[in-house]
């Protein structure tokens, strides 16, 4: 605990003293109040989150950002863990569960070498049985696994021996590697005693029964409350993890978690909002610690609509938004305006591009080019007798997004471009940008390390995936489906900039920033090293510093 | 009597069982499925359909609705589909702390109410009276999440004299029970005071009026008539009489308190049922919607039945009726 | 009269709120969506003077200094000076520029007018407090006269109907309500109007129970009326008064309840501006801008008062009764 969660204000002290006072007067034994009971000298780390855990086996729960953080980063080894340093080249993976592994001369088979010295939090050692099994469980159509499609090439997981896994795949093709090792490995001799047909009727079980092999266990869960880490005295390095408890908080509202950190009681928040950045680096017990996520803001256009079927109207639109203003206004600068779905620091985004300018003349005059033309006065653009009027809907549970509508539309309102505007809960957003049915939206997806673009951009996403615009480009598909078949990366380099000029000319939607995330910390937790897979990506190496 | 409970339990279940089938109509109706139908990008359009199957989504809702009501009668609220749990688990277990914050707000509101009220009523017409009533018709206005906003930001952050947030302390679970108790109050203060502060404006004037009315009543003069003593008239003669309105107006407390809540447990992050609703009405969780609308029925319909009788227990004109 | 001091303080405020909400539109010193500059305008405090410079295409920074050059005209801005030459800036004259911006009660994070959003706030929380209440009325009144004077059977229907809706936690519904379907202000007020009516008709039902016992009603009856007219010439008119009060007070809770709304975020959209999404919004800025949040609440609680002083008051003017 930092020295300020000591210097309590006079009445805090008063109630201290009160109850301390009536337990010397109940149990007759002095003792100091508010300290922790049995926690001497352990170091704990204290994080104020906003949302619970949902469950502990991966399978079965509901993946949100921390409970995937959770079991891939403290409870769990993957096969080999792939690192964020994607800046130059396409990412390592650095040897977890695996010490090796190896593809075979026609890439069909890949072999994972295991840790002689990994056992299971009860002793039991980690084999590749545990590894075949877990495959088996990934693919039961029973479990189902949210994440089955990465599996649909892989035939088979052969055990050669205890510590020797062979995953067979169906063909050759770029995320190999990723397909084969997303999903930690579960431990089957304690979670195989139930059958995975009845795994959904049981999904509460598994926390009863938690075995870890990864840096740390789950001491208590207290639902909707906290969740408290204790590391894993069995975890194969011993010198790791550096911490010995790590307390998640839980604190939904965005002021009280923050104030937790500022008071003194937290070590780290996640994510702040930008316009308390100021705050934090002017605290000298605090530091900002921020990253470049894999996630993308834009403006689709639902181009089978005809006032967006032109892509010169959409380039036009696309000049009338000061994005510039927008980042300075919601995001105090920490965001970046953008032109591409890859982060502006990956290896295959495409440098020699420039965003469209904010150019309101010019989209005035690109407008009226494609007959757009105020002539009834009235302000407002129009064409054959119809006024340019939309209705632009976000999700309403995000703030940014409602303030970047608002903008947006005073903005658009300059150039003669009537904006309605239209703020839904996601989860009912979801239908009509499904059905296509919209005239434009605001939204931010995620890319993952496949670099795979074709669940929002290809034709074929218009009815299953993200392609809610419903733009249909066949140059667009065939660059995709290359990059996704090339096995190469960095051979695939120059397609993946082809593909990000072309989405930039045609404009189906338009790049509105990349956000940074802004993670704060207590300046006496080192080596926390949050990026773009998580800001717990190293839990296991965070470090306290001792204080006085 | 009994048979009077009875009529009233049978109309509370016919409401209730018509308040369910409406709710599982309309949140199926609305736009929008459980979020975790949705919650990656790579979920194949197969997948989806293969979930639906198993929550029973993609059968018509008619089927739906007739398997909910059997499994249902049968006592199965279903499983939550966010929180993996039976749904009924969850809720009951959120019960406690929102039944908690409500009693202890309610006692506040009540407390400080009837002091504020009867003082104002034993001073009527004085200064005294007049700024209780001010202060009451000013707790009256106040919106309590504002007020909430300001206690937090100065009582808990600024001056912190109340933890920030939660119902319990990191580890309280390890403390002796007397420690553990404290540590709850403390957490339990700020949001029960800032509930019961905001309602009772309504209490004072109800204390303050009631015991107006009943002092200039005859049966009072008679007894001051008689010589008893002014303290005697006031706590055993005429202060009962005047909480008579209170004790009804307390049945109806239930709901609204109910109502506060959310509010204030989503502003203190109070693992409550009003957080645990707000939460599920968010991610289309079906089943923990319906088993909380049920939930917060059969609280608010014993609760009004449990008014009632007490009334009819105090007043012995409504026993009759009855 | 003496007790009429309720009214006589309460009236004024009232009545002042309820212009400010008709007039707005020509109150309101600037439109409250306008975002001229929300850089360097971003939660200037109250009082602000700033120099509004307009550029081509509906374009506008805010200054804290102009000063017009020979060439055109230099701006200081977020601490630094700029040049601008003559054909750029649209709004130039001899002293800088012809438009400036006075922010009598500070700006919000899009450098909109605080005061300009409060008056038009004004206009929509009042108008969401009285249309729900009229409506909750009507259907109140109606339903409360159905079971008072339409037999046994349907007075027992209806107000088991209404204890059921009394037992109800609104805000659940409304926030489910508001949040499967998306809601504009209309809806608001419909959907608050829904939850208001069974208290009102309740009432309306026991004063009319007592109503029709009195003489004048039997009289009425006796001279051979029609039970339309009875109802309307001689019931009706009898129980406006307590109903009046009722529906008074009930404008300022449902007031409060539309603001708790919008507050979580499920009542009156952005940009038009409410009491309840303005404090949302101020909420997060607290510690940077305590006046985004602080006018409007006090706003908010200066007009809930004044309505329960005018309940109060005409309680007491109209009801002899209670004292």
């Amino acid at each position: 605990m930092t020295s300020r969660a000591l210097n309590q204000s006079p009445p805090a002290r008063w109630l201290q003293l009160l109850t301390a006072a009536l337990l010397a007067a109940a149990c007759g034994a002095p003792e100091s109040v508010g300290k922790k009971p049995d926690t001497d000298g352990e170091r704990t780390v204290v994080v104020s989150h906003s949302v619970d855990m949902q469950g502990v086996n991966e399978l079965t729960t509901q993946s949100t950002a921390i409970t995937n953080a959770l079991l891939y980063h403290a409870f769990f080894l993957q096969l080999v863990e792939e690192q964020a340093d994607y800046q130059d080249g396409p990412p390592t993976f650095e040897p977890q569960l695996a010490e090796s592994y190896e593809f075979s001369e026609d890439r069909l088979r890949l072999t994972f070498h295991l840790r002689p010295d990994v056992v299971w939090s009860d002793g039991v050692p980690v084999t590749a049985e545990d590894v075949r099994w877990t495959w088996q469980g990934h693919i039961h159509p029973d479990v189902p696994w949210g994440l089955i499609e990465a599996k649909k090439h892989i035939t088979d997981v052969e055990v050669v021996d205890p510590h020797t896994a062979v995953f067979h795949f169906s063909k050759a093709y770029a995320a190999q590697l990723q397909d084969a090792v997303i999903g930690v490995i579960l431990p089957k001799h304690a979670w195989g005693v139930i059958p995975f047909e009845e795994w959904r009727e049981n999904t509460t079980w598994f926390r009863d029964h938690m075995v870890v092999n990864g840096p740390f266990a789950l001491e208590s869960w207290e639902p909707q409350q906290r969740y408290v880490l204790r590391r894993n005295k069995k975890y194969f390095d011993s010198k790791l993890p550096k911490v010995d408890r790590i307390v998640f908080e839980v604190i939904p509202e965005e002021n009280s978690r923050l104030a937790l950190l500022r008071s003194g009681k937290a070590h780290l928040v996640e994510i702040i909002a930008p316009q308390d950045a100021a705050r934090i680096e002017a605290d000298p017990d605090l530091k900002l610690l921020p990253y470049i996520p894999r996630v993308f803001f834009f403006l689709t256009w639902n181009v089978s609509r005809p006032l967006f079927a032109d892509k010169e109207v959409r380039q036009a639109l696309t000049m009338a938004i000061d994005r510039q203003e927008i980042v300075d206004s919601i995001h105090y600068g920490y965001a970046n305006v953008s032109y591409s779905p890859f982060p502006s620091n990956h290896w295959a985004y495409n440098k020699n591009l420039q965003p469209w300018p904010y150019d309101p003349g010019r989209a005035k005059e690109m407008l009226a080019r494609a007959g757009w033309t105020d002539s009834d006065g009235d302000g407002i653009l129009d064409r054959d007798g119809q006024p340019f009027s939309f209705e632009l809907v976000t999700n309403a549970e995000s703030q940014v997004r409602l303030d970047a509508l608002v903008m947006i539309q005073d903005h658009l309102k300059r150039v003669g471009v009537d904006v309605r505007t239209r703020s839904m809960e996601f989860n009912a957003l979801l239908d009509p940008l499904n059905a296509h049915d919209f005239d434009a939206a605001i939204q931010a997806l995620a890319l993952d390390t496949s670099l795979n673009t074709s669940f929002f951009l290809h034709t074929s996403a218009i009815d299953d995936g993200f392609n809610w615009g419903a733009y249909s480009n066949p140059e667009m598909d065939r660059l995709i489906d290359q990059t996704a078949a090339e096995v190469d990366p960095l051979a695939a380099k120059p397609i993946y900039d082809q593909l990000q000029a072309l989405l930039h000319e045609e404009a189906p939607l338009t790049f509105l920033y990349e956000t940074q995330r802004l993670c704060a910390a207590s300046k006496n937790l080192h080596d926390v090293d949050p990026n773009s897979i998580s800001t717990f990506f190293n839990l296991r190496r965070w470090r306290l510093e001792d204080t006085e | 009597m009994l048979r009077f409970i009875l009529r009233r339990l049978g109309a509370a279940t016919l409401l209730l069982f018509l308040v369910l089938t409406a709710t599982f109509f309309l949140i199926h109706i609305a736009p929008g499925e459980p979020v975790r139908l949705f919650d990656n990008p790579r979920i194949s359009n197969e997948q989806k359909l293969e979930l639906r199957e198993l929550y029973g989504l993609d059968k018509p809702l008619g089927q739906q609705y007739l398997r909910w009501l059997g499994s249902v009668l049968r006592g199965d609220w279903g499983a939550s589909i966010t929180f993996e749990r039976p749904a009924f688990d969850v809720l009951m277990e959120r019960m406690p702390n929102t039944v908690l914050l409500v009693l202890a707000a309610v006692l506040v509101e009540h407390a400080l109410g009837l002091a504020l009220g009867l003082a104002a009523a034993a001073r009527a017409g004085t200064t005294l009276d007049r700024w209780i009533r001010y202060l009451s018709l000013l707790l009256f206005s106040i919106p309590g999440f504002w007020l909430a906003l300001l206690a937090i930001e100065l009582l808990a952050v600024r001056w912190s004299w109340f933890p920030i947030n939660q119902m319990t302390s990191e580890g309280a679970q390890a403390l002796p029970p007397l420690q553990r108790l404290l540590d709850l109050l403390h957490h339990l203060a700020l949001p029960a005071l800032i509930l019961g502060i905001a309602r009772c404006g309504a209490v004072v004037r109800f204390a303050r009026n009631g015991l107006l009315e009943v002092l200039n009543q005859d049966y009072i003069r008679t007894a001051h008539a008689k010589g008893l003593h002014p303290a005697r008239v006031l706590w055993v003669h005429a202060l009962p009489n005047a909480l008579i309105p209170l004790v009804q107006r307390f049945g109806m407390a239930l709901p609204i308190m109910l109502s506060g809540t959310v509010v204030i447990e989503v502003i203190f992050s109070w693992p409550g049922l009003g957080n645990a609703v707000f939460q599920a009405i968010r991610q289309r969780d079906y089943p923990v919607i319906l088993a909380s609308t049920a939930l917060t029925g059969t609280m608010v319909v014993l609760g009004s039945l449990l008014a009632d009788l007490l009334h009819a227990w105090i007043d012995p004109r409504v026993r009759h009726e009855a | 009269m003496k007790r009429n001091r309720l009214l006589r303080a309460g009236g004024p405020i009232l009545a002042t709120f309820l212009t400010i909400g008709l007039a707005a539109p020509w109150l309101a010193p600037y439109d409250p969506t306008e975002q001229l500059d929300s850089v360097a305008g971003r939660h200037l405090p109250p009082l602000s003077v700033m120099a509004a410079v307009e550029f081509d295409h509906g374009v506008w920074k805010l200054a804290d200094r102009v000063e017009r050059t020979g060439d055109g005209l230099l701006v200081e801005r977020l601490g630094m000076e700029t040049r601008y030459p003559e054909n750029e800036v649209r709004n130039l004259d001899d002293g800088g520029v012809r438009d400036r911006r006075v922010f009598v009660l500070g700006t919000d994070k899009f450098s909109r007018d605080i005061l300009s959003r409060l008056i038009h706030g004004a206009r929509v929380s009042l108008m969401i407090g009285i249309f729900s209440v009229a409506l909750a009325t009507l259907i109140g009144i109606t339903v409360g006269a159905l079971a008072a004077l339409g037999g046994p059977i349907l007075d027992t229907v209806l107000m088991r109907v209404v204890d059921g809706l009394l037992t109800i936690p609104w805000i659940f519904l409304l926030i489910a309500l508001t949040a499967l379907f998306s809601t504009d202000t209309w809806m608001l007020i419909l959907l608050l109007g829904m939850t208001a009516w069974p208290y009102i008709s309740r009432l309306t039902r026991a004063e009319l129970l007592t109503l029709r016992e009195r003489d004048f009603v039997h009289a009425a009856r006796g001279l051979g009326a029609s039970r339309t007219r009875v109802f309307f010439r001689h019931m009706l008119p009898n129980a406006l008064t307590p109903l009046t009060v009722a529906a008074t007070l009930r404008i300022g809770t449902l007031i409060l309840f539309e603001a708790s709304l919008s507050f979580l975020g499920f009542g009156v959209q952005p940009p038009q501006a409410s009491w309840g999404n303005m404090i949302l919004d101020g909420q997060s800025a607290l510690l940077d801008a305590w006046w985004v949040a602080t006018f409007p609440a006090i706003a908010l609680i200066l007009t809930v008062i004044s309505i329960n002083l005018v309940g109060d008051g005409l309680r007491d003017l109209l009801d002899p009764r209670t004292r």
